[in-house]
């Protein structure tokens, strides 16, 4: 159908500062727990460092190159404008997260014995705890860069605060004064803890720094400081045609993201106009890229604080993922899985059930063969664990490693060598295609013959995040599974062309057609004056001909409820656009990420779970896999989970035909959906372990162990 | 031959087997799992386009990006034969690489870059794997129809195979392949009208040579095959039991009419297919059409098969232990054909054929031999004598010749090699360094020929005075000896001087004087 016009969208850059300002928000929610609101407030600076680096970054040269804006999401703001609101949007975003961490969460925390000291309020036994510091481990590692105008710019680091300092000989009043940059080396904690009587008590890295420039500068008079951090511009790929070295190519992306542009240039409140003005000669930018924070820069150091022991009563009542009652700990996981499949909701239910699977993968002398996608995972990760393992134990393991997730490179780099020399094959992504699905097989042989055991996510290989996101995993023995994820794998490891998938969709070949198929069908059948029904929950929401398919779904009567945490260029209650659709979002403690869809499809229903979002660049240009659930008693965990969703009247906040969010009102039946997962994963653990045992199993010893 | 165990060891387990067929524009493997009753579950059936054919068919060599494209290929399939722990492989190359110029440098380079080690399969032998995947899925239809034809299109050539009454009666490759026949009308008119017409006229001579060889008007049943027939019957064909469609001649007609005028860009967009597959489509299904509207077929019968789930199947009935019986019956049929137009004495080479099979059976420890080379030693026994027709004297040399020239169904080229050997040492001199056509066989081969051959002379000279009297009798191996206690022969001194003059070679091969007694009835 089509014939819609740019003001049935939503501009994406200005969806995404309204994602982050429900982030905002929840900061700035009295009810939100301190330590909490901590949180959410650092989470806003991470953000919009991300979002600074990659969309601010990509809208510059963009205006820098001339050419029109890309009509990614049309919706006729130019660039110019776009650019110019944006930054309005983050010096309020700032203004606001500033405000409410001096003046209400600060000195709150303060009142809670928990203070970060700047220089002057130290005291003596603090400060010569400082000085002692500043002696051992920090001064070893400062290289002060003395500065003329057109040097060293290069190697000032982005992302992290470095001191601008104004200095001249000492006893030589005529001399002419010098610059010099103290870059604070990003390999030590910002946050140092300092001795104290009672509470904690904390001092930022710099303020130590600042107590000893006159080590750095010996002979030296230093007649002013600055504290700034800048940001480059990181819209930038590999270039994928030189793939014959793809590390070594990944490698040099690293030193050349420390060389590209600066694109917002942020200084201490303090800083002089003549400060202001020498950065931003230096670096080339202008006031509109200039912020002068109202406080410590760089909210981000406060997050290692959220986690503070003894501070229970100021966080979120803790909560423990719960063990899935399908895989309870004497279960053999081998035999649950062959009998039959089993939904995984996390964080309520616990990431160990996938981690055990791996451990128990590789030491289990059945196991011929492991082949999974690693795309963001956590440090020392016990799934790299378990794959060394399983390649040194002589098993087939074979590692998708996506290096282009963005700014993780430099740690995928160290385990994807580690693998390797336990002889596992690694496979560093596909050339210009990002590997996003999640997918992990493991071929077993038993008794009866080959049997393929699959997982399949919305989310990483990620035990950390696991616990902080909420994501549903998959784990089946079914046959076409099993073949199409081992045909998936061909095709990633470049054995095999695409295959004709049985169950699986994958993203870029077929992933497109199939959505809307899906969507089309249920406009078909509205139009047929049958009753069409669309449920969606993801993260975002911005490819045009999918929102466009939506529309015209609309409009023949389907009703569609959508769930989106983040980005949604959908504009819903548009009289003859999208009157039928509506659009909720979640922003709670835990990041939603699950990607679940549900067709009516006439009765017939159908559920899938996704690791794309529908979003252009996850539907073009990365390798997804959308797959259906179609075990009866895990459709119907799904259907009562998206019903949840949307109903949720606390945390969940609608989206109006103006672009603008609104928190529902909870009325009388409050209704919180991360709380009643929560509330639901305790209880049925509690009811499973409870369950008089029927039969007795001696817990053996690992094979291997 | 594909490295087998001992058939008869019978596995209880599943095992994981694994073919791959190289053929003009793409390598494709399957690995599948066998059970213990020889039923087949396909695990993986992974496949990358190579373009050998494209090579071959204009520059009779191979390039070399072609050869590490078939590297990488083949070292990424082998990793996968590795993730299945894969028992039983078998990898075979059909057309293209058999008209290679270089293909034995190429199989070289191949083997040393990756330990695989290519067979390339004769047309007949192609055909044969063809017909096996067909009858598993049409099984008992191919019978009751009167007269089948079977095509494929390939690359190089034309496969078709005309069956009556379940027997196979013509086997031919036509010199129409789609890759040829494109790069024929490459530099012509690019107009798809002009092109059509030249397409047919190539086409229509073909055909016409077919029907001077057998009257196509007679076709009940029309089957094709092919991976653009599966395609298309996917696409507009009917379900026509398990593994099976249908195509009705008009609609397939009216289909290859609008493929006809499209150009390749169309194609491409229309059938979403990758572009080398769409550049042959227009070629191959024209072939098809016009060998359908020659016969009197109403429908093209599509299974869903293809070569390698014949190499599947052959794989699958060794790991099963288990006779290709229906195959073997087909090469058996086709010997006796030749046999008898040979006049050949058919109860002589029933006699031989009945004792040298009971030795064979007996001796397995001793030979270690599998079931292609009993089929050969049963086929050797119908065969041994037909050089008579010529003359008698030196009638060996003779049966050798004529056995190498022949079309013998099912059997491969090497086979048929080492068959006419065989039968050229059933009597007088036995195989030596100075014979030629023995020392040209691989080493494995000439032992094979030495073990058959001594069998076969024994089984000869049991059955002397083609009078078939030595039918009711007990085998016992001793330390240096076979001892044969034959019932209800008194004087078997004929016997005995005819294993005087040819059991030399068995006790050359098996170190065991064959050792004649007469036992009584009542013993």
């Amino acid at each position: 159908m089509s014939g819609y016009s740019d003001k049935d969208f939503i501009n994406r850059e200005l969806s995404w500062m309204a994602f982050n300002e429900r982030v905002l928000e929840e900061g700035e929610d009295p009810t939100t727990p301190l330590l909490n609101r901590l949180g959410f407030l650092s989470i806003v600076s991470s953000n919009l460092d991300e979002f600074v680096m990659v969309r601010v970054g990509g809208l510059k040269q963009v205006q820098r190159s001339g050419a029109a804006q890309s009509a990614v999401c049309p919706t006729g703001v130019t660039g110019g404008e776009l650019l110019d609101r944006l930054r309005a949007a983050i010096a309020e975003q700032v203004r606001r997260q500033y405000a409410c961490f001096n003046n209400e969460v600060r000195p709150t925390l303060v009142r809670e014995g928990l203070s970060v000291r700047g220089r002057a309020e130290l005291d003596r036994e603090q400060a010569v705890h400082l000085d002692n510091l500043f002696e051992e481990q920090i001064y070893p590692l400062l290289t002060p860069l003395a500065l003329d105008e057109t040097r060293g710019l290069s190697e000032v680091p982005a992302l992290t605060i470095s001191i601008l300092v104004r200095l001249r000989k000492a006893a030589a009043k005529d001399a002419p004064t010098l610059t010099a940059v103290v870059p604070i080396p990003a390999a030590l904690p910002r946050m140092l803890i300092v001795p104290s009587v009672s509470g904690h008590c904390f001092t930022l890295i710099e303020e130590a720094v600042l107590m000893h420039l006159e080590r750095l500068f010996a002979g030296h008079e230093v007649l002013e400081t600055a504290l700034f951090r800048i940001t480059r511009d990181a819209d930038m790929s590999v270039e994928q045609s030189r793939d014959e070295d793809f590390m070594s190519a990944m490698a040099e992306i690293l030193v050349q993201r420390r060389e590209s542009p600066v694109v917002r240039l942020e200084l201490s409140a303090d800083a002089s106009p003549w400060a202001r003005q020498t950065l931003q000669k230096m670096f080339e930018i202008g006031d509109p890229d200039t912020f002068t924070i109202p406080g410590p820069l760089d909210l981000k150091a406060w997050w290692s604080m959220v986690g503070l022991g003894g501070l229970d009563r100021l966080r979120y009542p803790a909560f423990r993922p719960q063990p899935s009652p399908d895989l309870a700990d004497d279960a053999d996981i081998w035999e649950t899985v062959a009998r039959r499949d089993v939904l995984l909701h996390h964080p309520y239910e616990s990431f160990d059930a996938v981690t055990r699977l791996l451990r128990e993968a590789a030491d289990d002398r059945n196991v011929l063969a492991i082949k999974q996608v690693l795309y963001r995972t956590s440090g020392d990760s016990p799934i790299v664990n378990a794959l060394e393992r399983a390649a040194l134990a002589g098993k087939q393991v074979s590692v998708l490693i996506e290096l282009k997730a963005r700014f993780d490179e430099a740690r995928n780099i160290e385990w994807a060598r580690r693998l390797e020399r336990a002889g596992a094959q690694v496979i560093y992504g596909l050339a210009g295609l990002k590997v996003h699905a999640k997918a992990l097989l493991i071929v077993r042989r038993e008794s009866s013959g080959i049997r393929r055991y699959v997982h399949l996510a919305t989310g990483n290989y990620n035990d950390v995040t696991a616990r902080l996101y909420t994501d549903f995993g998959l784990l089946t023995c079914n046959e076409d599974f099993g073949a199409d994820v081992a045909a998936f794998f061909n095709m990633v490891t470049g054995y095999s062309q695409p295959a004709a998938w049985r169950k699986i969709e994958v993203a870029p070949l077929g992933l497109r057609p199939k959505l809307l198929h899906l969507i089309r069908r249920e406009t078909e059948r509205a139009q047929a004056g049958r009753r069409g029904m669309i449920l969606a929950k993801l993260n975002s929401l911005s490819d045009p001909e999918i929102i466009e398919a939506l529309y015209d779904a609309s409009r023949a009567g389907v009703k569609i409820r959508v769930n989106c945490r983040g980005v949604c260029c959908l504009r819903p209650g548009v009289k003859g656009v999208s009157e039928n659709i509506e659009v909720v979002s979640i922003v709670d403690r835990f990041l939603e990420h699950a990607r679940i869809y549900y067709f009516r499809n006439g009765g017939q229903e159908e559920y899938y779970l996704s690791s794309a979002d529908w979003m252009t660049r996850n539907i073009n240009r990365r390798v997804e896999i959308l797959f259906p659930v179609e075990a009866e008693p895990l459709r119907k965990r799904l259907a009562d989970v998206l019903d949840t969703f949307l109903r949720d009247n606390v945390k969940g906040r609608r989206l109006g035909s103006d672009g603008v969010w609104t928190r529902s009102d909870p009325g009388r039946r409050r209704m919180r959906a991360q709380e009643a997962f929560m509330q639901a994963a305790e209880a049925e653990a509690q009811r499973v372990q409870q369950r008089t045992p029927r039969q007795f199993r001696p817990l053996k010893p690992a094979e291997g162990a | 031959m594909a490295d087998t165990h001992d058939p008869a060891s019978a596995p209880a387990a599943p095992e994981v087997v694994a073919v791959v067929d190289i053929g003009a524009s793409a390598i494709r493997m399957a690995i599948a799992e066998v059970g213990p009753r020889g039923d087949i579950r396909t695990l993986e059936t992974p496949a990358k386009p190579v373009p050998i054919g494209r090579d071959v068919f204009t520059t009779q060599r191979i390039s070399r990006p072609t050869r590490l494209e078939v590297i990488d290929v083949l070292k990424g399939f082998a990793e996968l034969m590795e993730t299945y722990q894969v028992r039983h492989r078998r990898i075979i190359a059909t057309s293209a690489l058999r008209e290679a110029l270089d293909r034995d440098t190429f199989l070289d380079w191949v083997y040393v870059r990756t330990g695989i080690d290519i067979e390339v399969i004769e047309p007949i032998e192609e055909t044969q794997l063809t017909l096996t995947a067909v009858q598993s899925v049409l099984g008992p239809r191919l019978k009751e129809a009167r007269d089948v034809l079977i095509m494929e299109v390939g690359g190089g050539s034309t496969e078709l195979m005309i069956l009556h009454r379940g027997d196979v009666v013509l086997s031919q490759g036509l010199s129409l392949g789609a890759l040829r026949m494109q790069q024929k009308l490459a530099g012509l008119d690019p107009r798809p009208a002009t092109r059509m017409r030249l397409l047919s006229r190539e086409i229509e001579g073909v055909v016409q040579n077919v029907a001077r060889e057998f009257d196509l008007g007679k076709i009940d049943f029309f089957v094709s095959l092919g991976s653009e027939m599966r395609f298309v019957a996917r696409t507009l064909g009917e379900r026509a039991g398990e593994n099976c469609l249908t195509l009705r001649r008009d609609a397939f007609a009216s289909l290859v009419r609008d493929v006809s005028r499209m150009d390749v860009d169309g194609i491409v967009d229309r059938f979403g297919l990758p572009f080398a597959d769409a550049e042959t489509l227009s070629a191959t299904l024209s072939v098809h059409l016009m060998m359908l509207e020659a016969t009197g077929a109403e429908q093209v019968t599509v299974p869903m098969v293809s070569l390698r789930d014949g190499l599947l199947l052959g794989l699958a009935s060794l790991v099963a232990g288990r006779r290709g019986s229906d195959f073997s019956r087909q090469v058996i049929a086709s010997a006796r054909a030749l046999g008898r137009k040979y006049h050949y004495d058919q109860k002589h080479a029933l006699q031989v054929g009945r004792l040298a099979l009971k030795l064979f059976d007996f001796l397995q420890k001793d030979h270690k031999l599998g079931q292609r080379e009993r089929l050969l030693l049963e086929v050797s026994c119908i065969l041994h004598d037909i050089g008579m027709f010529v003359r008698n004297s030196a009638h060996h040399k003779h049966s050798q010749y004529l056995v190498k020239a022949s079309e013998l169904f099912g059997l491969r080229k090497a086979e048929k090699d080492v068959l006419s050997e065989i039968v050229r040492y059933h009597r007088k001199a036995i195989p030596m360094p100075t014979h030629l056509d023995y020392m040209s066989l691989s080493r494995a081969d000439r032992v094979t020929v030495s073990k058959l051959a001594a069998i076969l002379r024994v089984a000869d000279a049991l059955d002397r005075a083609h009078l078939g009297r030595v039918r009711d009798f007990d085998m016992e191996r001793q330390r240096d000896a076979l001892v044969l206690r034959v019932r209800g022969v008194d004087d078997l001194a004929v016997e005995r001087s005819g294993l005087k003059a040819k059991g030399d070679l068995f006790e050359d091969v098996f170190g065991l004087t064959v050792v004649l007694e007469e036992a009584s009835a009542t013993s």
